[in-house]
């Protein structure tokens, strides 16, 4: 249950909303269905192949999302282990989706959501299993359940008064002015470290980057300079980054035409 | 089916209270861009305000982020999906270059001198010592590639209106770079366009030409390294199609047939004069 919250701390429309108070209707269920049946059925090589790394990268995600409700469960499980767990489950998805053993196609929304939060429970009861510990915590997991919980604490406490949070909000404005700055790809490079955590070596193979490990740790060095220099020139020690600084951050990256989802 | 199924809101429906934080489903849905804009402006501006919704989203781009940078899944021309580590392929495409490299002239010169005793192991080292010779020879008396079947890029002098945002210093290397191509001195023009030119699309401009530039210099491995890196359905014609030919020519003389292969059926599944290009060179009907 979430605490609820004031005016203040939500001045925007409540996201699972539209301005007129009917539901969203959750878009990936469909979009998933849509790239099973070009991965299984697209007349070429390279739209099928595009299909399939689309959909894996989605079932991943919607896995690791479910993987962390259960985790928390199941006690601590390292991220990297979620991830692995994540990745094979999806593999192996995708494999019986494209030999007929699995077909989402004519699933609700609400099934596809349960069967992942399925195979999240199963993969993650698995590898325990492996490791030696099984034991839930505190019952089972349902599928309803918010994986809120177990994703990264928030950066700071909210509540601070309005004048924390207008602070707060200019100094990730001023962030992203000065992110804006830099070149799309040093700005992508940055981006993976700052926010995503990403390893040197991991930021030089992502499809956005493609450097040499040498060449992103001189462009990383390069941006956290100029975006320092120009933090401070706006008044701005950038020494922490307060909540909303990532929400800001990834609009422009939602702009920038190299960062495809 | 519950009520959260039946309605599928985020943040819970189906006879809960509105919802306060963003659904991970609807989280999922901003990460993939599946939402409208007006929706996905709706709930940017609620992650601002929002430390919890913001560190699910934080939590969720790091994760895709993370895999799309260390893990992908690729189809084999045999159908199989396979799972690829981006840093076994880095590693492994340069191993097995050299270790086919080695293994090849190696093996038939560890054939040749290994059994042989006495007499018959100068014979045999006679017979490597030729077989070496043998391989440099016929070597030397393979064709050189005959020269690149594209014709250079035009330069569009646009190009100074989109250079009015750089500065001075990079508008006089990407401007010398540009001549240079022009006047077919290549060695000239990718020495000048090495060097970075801001971002967005000038920056994708100075690639191609560079790219360009470096292939009719014979540098095709550095070529094939900078054009495949491009966005090349992105990139309109004639430089669209200019760095798909470039790309296929630059693989296969830098022996990466494999890709250039792939390459060249990636556009015979397409339309228009590349697509006929290639089905032709495939020997593949012509599209209707």
């Amino acid at each position: 249950m979430h605490r609820p919250m004031t005016d203040d701390e939500h001045p925007p429309q409540p996201p699972g909303r539209s301005s007129s108070g009917s539901a969203f209707h959750i878009q990936w269920p469909e979009h998933l269905q849509e790239l099973l049946r070009r991965m299984r059925s697209a007349p070429d090589f390279d739209t099928r192949n595009r299909a399939t790394g689309e959909a894996w990268v989605l079932l991943n995600t919607l896995i690791v999302i479910r993987l962390r409700v259960q985790a928390t469960r199941y006690g601590t499980t390292a991220q990297e282990d979620l991830e692995d767990i994540a990745v094979e489950k999806s593999l192996d998805l995708l494999r019986r989706a494209e030999s007929g053993e699995w077909d989402p196609e004519h699933r609700a929304p609400s099934e596809l959501a349960a069967f992942l939060m399925t195979v999240a429970r199963n993969g993650l009861v698995d590898f325990l299993r492996k490791s030696g510990r099984v034991e839930p915590l505190a019952g089972d997991a349902g599928p309803d359940e918010d994986p809120r919980g177990a994703a990264r604490a928030p950066l700071r406490a909210s509540g601070e008064g309005p004048d924390a949070d207008a602070e707060r909000r200019e100094f990730a404005t001023a962030l992203r002015g000065c992110a804006e700055t830099l070149d799309v790809r040093t700005r992508m490079v940055w981006f993976l470290r700052v926010f995503c955590d990403l390893a040197t070596k991991e930021i030089a193979t992502h499809p956005s980057v493609r450097l040499k490990p040498g060449h992103v740790d001189v462009l990383l060095q390069r941006a956290r300079r100029q975006i320092r220099t120009c933090m401070r020139r706006l008044g701005h020690e950038s020494h922490d980054l307060p909540p909303g600084t990532f929400a800001e951050i990834w609009r422009l990256f939602r702009a920038d035409e190299v960062y495809r989802p | 089916m519950n009520e959260r199924e039946s309605n599928f809101s985020p943040g819970g429906g189906g006879g809960n209270p509105p919802a306060e934080h963003l659904d991970s489903d609807v989280c999922v849905d901003l990460l993939h861009g599946l939402l409208d804009p007006a929706r996905e402006r709706e709930l940017l501006a609620h992650l601002v305000t929002c430390p919890t919704c913001e560190s699910l989203l934080q939590a969720c781009v790091a994760s895709r982020e993370r895999l799309r940078a260390t893990r992908s899944v690729q189809r084999l021309p045999s159908g199989e999906m396979v799972l690829v580590d981006a840093a076994a392929v880095e590693g492994s495409t340069s191993a097995a270059r050299s270790a086919g490299q080695a293994g090849s002239l190696g093996s038939v010169l560890a054939g040749l001198a290994r059994r042989p005793q006495g007499v018959w192991r100068a014979v045999a080292g006679g017979l490597a010592a030729a077989a070496v010779l043998l391989v440099v020879y016929l070597l030397a008396l393979r064709p050189a590639p005959g020269p690149l079947p594209v014709t250079p890029l035009p330069v569009s002098f646009d190009a100074p209106v989109l250079l009015a945002d750089l500065p001075g210093a990079e508008v006089d290397q990407l401007q010398d770079g540009l001549t240079a191509y022009a006047a077919g001195d290549y060695r000239r023009a990718s020495e000048c366009l090495e060097q970075k030119a801001g971002g967005g699309q000038i920056e994708t401009y100075r690639l191609v030409y560079l790219g360009s530039a470096l292939a009719f210099r014979g540098r095709y491995r550095e070529s094939a390294s900078v054009l495949r890196a491009l966005p090349r359905r992105t990139i309109p014609n004639p430089w669209g199609s200019h760095v798909a030919w470039t790309l296929h020519e630059a693989l296969r003389r830098s022996g990466q047939e494999e890709s250039a292969d792939s390459l060249l059926h990636v556009l015979a599944a397409g339309l228009g004069p590349d697509g006929d290009r290639a089905r032709a060179m495939l020997d593949l009907p012509a599209r209707e």
